[in-house]
């Protein structure tokens, strides 16, 4: 299943991304005078959002001829993509949530180059036995996207604030989202991430108790399993800031950042 | 077609003359009605704002009134002397008087520069001239395409954005922290008048409750009577609820006269974990300032003193000159492509007016050409052809050629004859007419 062609669209995605993330980068130095830009960057991320999806539909009707998803983790992280470009795509047509989408590149990005080495370097079929590992893998990748996607208000909850602070720099009015709706979305994004996550982790705690050779002896502290407790722990005490009120504000923006670096490293040893 | 507009601004009066010049609709309707009366060729469109009274009249080139006639009658209709009116006034012409507007309307000549509400002003004059009739072609052309350039200039160079007072600066602020106000208390520390206005904008965002607390109990009452709030809305506190009321804000305007801080770190640490560390908002407009600067550091605090806010707002005004800079071109451009607008409609009709009287100055020697040809022989044929064509040359002829007599002053002879022999493309004809007199 080490498809050519989709290596070279996710290249190409990865590069529309990339172009995206730079006009975005340019258009935070310009200032106000930003409409061509913003019109670029915004047609990019359509482009981009337009091709994950064919390229998910190819997968499936051509490379698997299957409809069932989520058959390597090069698919996973496609997935995650493509509903993370189409939420860039949403929030950026939206009003509440200005700026949002620009700073959501850098993780599109990041997914992106990451499913390049997926479909190429690292290509593993998951050995899908039952309708737990199913659940399990969907769990784990949305719980991921809702994660990565609280992370993302949280980068720019930071950036916000410290143009706040930075007296001299103070953003034009409205041009970004509000503090307090980037701190609501980082707790429900994050709320969500948790719950799915919890799935994730239940449903791999069947499949572990049904295969125990899966992880194999002494499983339970094995790398994986502590950073996805660890995470997973993080992610309560995100969606609770409110009620741990020492938590909030610049240090919820933080734990989630952190929280989603968890993840990703979970991620890593489980390849 | 000539373009005069006749105004006073900011810049060029004092308010007591901007005041007497200004035209309520009343007498608007009875000065476009007069005008009218006066001028019946005449098209006038009056822009009064607080800030300007501007008279843009459009006429046929060699009607009335001219600008002269034109400051006659507005001194006339306002009460003012000439003299005070020609002191204080600004005259411009056509591509000048275009190009003028078009400022206007894109907020470069405004006191603020860039401010939106001048574009609504200008168009409410507009619909207001149209409604009492005072407006024809070329002004519903001038302000359709100075409206619409104000509007394309904001957008394309975003001049409006950006705040350009203190108050607007920290309700800008508010609205960066905080999404929704429906829930948030203020807390006005202090009952001066700068407080006053800065509340007032606050006010505007609809908080849940709003409490203003001062040392004098009376002052604060009557500072809540004057900014109407209810009861249920908030009130008057002593300064004795000070903690309390830090507890309970969520955004505090502080603009006491106070010689020592009365927020200080050691004040208000203790009670961040009481607020739950929930963002607070400060804005500190007092001089000497009322809370230690320390204050800013603690966490999910956001402290603005009045030079911060005062930093943005005069970085607003360096931005908006710069953009006003970058916009001017677009305006002159815009003005040159109207005005060409105007004289070419004007062109047009004239020629059709010209087309008209050669064919009446036809038809009537067609007229007298067919009632001698009833009683002429084949014979008279080419003799009455001949002066049928002679009539016409010199009736078309008249008109023009009169108009070259000797009493001219030079400078419009000189005018006239340059156009004649640009018109009838006669430079060759002369050349050869002067080489074989000289030969002769």
């Amino acid at each position: 299943m080490n498809d050519l062609p989709t290596t070279i669209v996710l290249a190409a995605m990865t590069l529309l991304s990339l172009a995206a993330w730079i006009i975005m980068i340019a258009r935070l130095g310009r200032g106000d005078g930003d409409r061509p830009l913003r019109k670029s960057q915004y047609s990019l991320v359509g482009l981009l959002t337009l091709t994950a999806i064919a390229l998910v539909i190819y997968r499936m009707a051509f490379v698997y001829q299957s409809w069932q998803p989520l058959r390597a983790h090069v698919d996973g992280l496609l997935l995650m993509a493509a509903l993370l470009s189409m939420a860039v795509l949403f929030l950026q047509t939206g009003r509440r949530m200005p700026e949002f989408s620009g700073f959501a590149l850098p993780v599109l990005t990041l997914v992106l180059a990451w499913a390049i080495c997926a479909s190429r370097f690292t290509l593993e079929l998951f050995a899908i036995g039952d309708v737990w590992k199913v659940f399990h893998l969907a769990s784990v990748y949305l719980g991921t996207l809702s994660v990565a996607i609280a992370s993302v208000a949280g980068t720019m909850f930071l950036y916000v604030q410290r143009r706040l602070r930075h007296k001299g720099d103070l953003p034009r009015p409205g041009r970004f989202a509000s503090l307090e709706s980037l701190e609501r979305v980082i707790t429900r994004a994050a709320a969500l991430g948790f719950a799915l996550l919890t799935l994730g982790l239940a449903s791999g705690l069947i499949i572990e108790w049904h295969k125990p050779e899966a992880l194999g002896p002494g499983w339970w502290y094995s790398p994986k399993v502590l950073l996805a407790t660890f995470a997973w722990l993080v992610f309560l005490l995100l969606m609770n800031v409110r009620h741990a009120t020492r938590f909030r504000g610049a240090r919820a923006a933080w734990l989630s950042i952190f929280g989603l670096v968890l993840l990703l490293a979970t991620m890593g040893f489980a390849l | 077609m000539n373009i005069t507009l006749l105004g006073i601004s900011h810049r060029t009066a004092a308010v007591e003359l901007r005041e007497k010049l200004a035209l309520d609709p009343d007498a608007l309707s009875r000065a476009a009605a007069a005008f009218r009366a006066a001028y019946p060729e005449a098209e006038l469109t009056v822009v009064s704002t607080c800030n300007r009274v501007e008279w843009y009249i459009a006429r046929p080139l060699q009607q009335p009134p001219d600008i002269d006639q034109l400051r006659d009658f507005v001194a006339e209709q306002s009460g003012v002397t000439r003299e005070s009116l020609v002191a204080s006034s600004i005259q411009r012409e056509n591509l000048s008087a275009v190009e003028h507007l078009m400022r206007v309307t894109c907020g470069i000549e405004s006191m603020v520069v860039g401010e939106p509400q001048i574009i609504g002003q200008v168009k409410r004059s507009y619909e207001q001239a149209v409604a009492l009739g005072s407006v024809g072609p070329v002004l519903h052309l001038l302000f359709q395409e100075a409206l619409r350039l104000g509007k394309q200039v904001r957008t394309e160079t975003g001049i409006d954005t950006g705040r350009v007072s203190v108050s607007s600066v920290a309700v800008d602020f508010a609205r960066q922290i905080f999404d929704q106000f429906d829930d948030k208390t203020v807390v006005g520390i202090g009952a001066g008048d700068m407080a006053k206005l800065t509340l007032k904008h606050l006010i505007d965002l609809k908080p849940k409750r709003l409490w203003l607390c001062n040392r004098s109990i009376d002052r604060a009452r009557a500072l809540t009577e004057r900014l109407a709030i209810s009861s249920e809305q908030g009130g008057a506190r002593q300064m004795d609820d000070l903690d309390e009321l830090l507890v309970e804000a969520d955004i505090v305007l502080t603009s006491t006269g106070s010689r020592e801080p009365v927020i200080t770190v050691e004040r208000f640490t203790p009670l961040l974990k009481r607020r739950r560390f929930r963002p607070l908002f400060i804005i500190d407009i007092a001089v000497p300032r009322d809370v230690e600067s320390a204050v800013g550091g603690l966490n999910n605090v956001y402290l603005y003193n009045i030079d911060d806010l005062q930093q943005v707002v005069e970085q607003t005004h360096e931005q908006r000159s710069v953009l006003a800079e970058q916009a001017s071109a677009s305006i002159r451009t815009a003005a040159d492509a109207c005005m060409t607008q105007i004289q070419n409609r004007d062109i047009g009709q004239l020629i059709r007016a010209l087309r008209s009287r050669l064919h009446e100055i036809g038809d009537l020697e067609k007229q007298r050409t067919i009632r001698k040809l009833e009683h002429a022989s084949p014979q008279d044929l080419p003799a009455l052809i001949d002066e049928h064509t002679h009539r016409v040359v010199n009736k078309i002829l008249h008109m023009p050629v009169s108009q070259l007599d000797r009493h001219q002053p030079p400078a419009t002879l000189g005018f006239f004859a340059a156009a004649l022999r640009r018109l009838f493309r006669l430079e060759h004809d002369t050349d050869q007419t002067e080489q074989e007199a000289r030969r002769s």
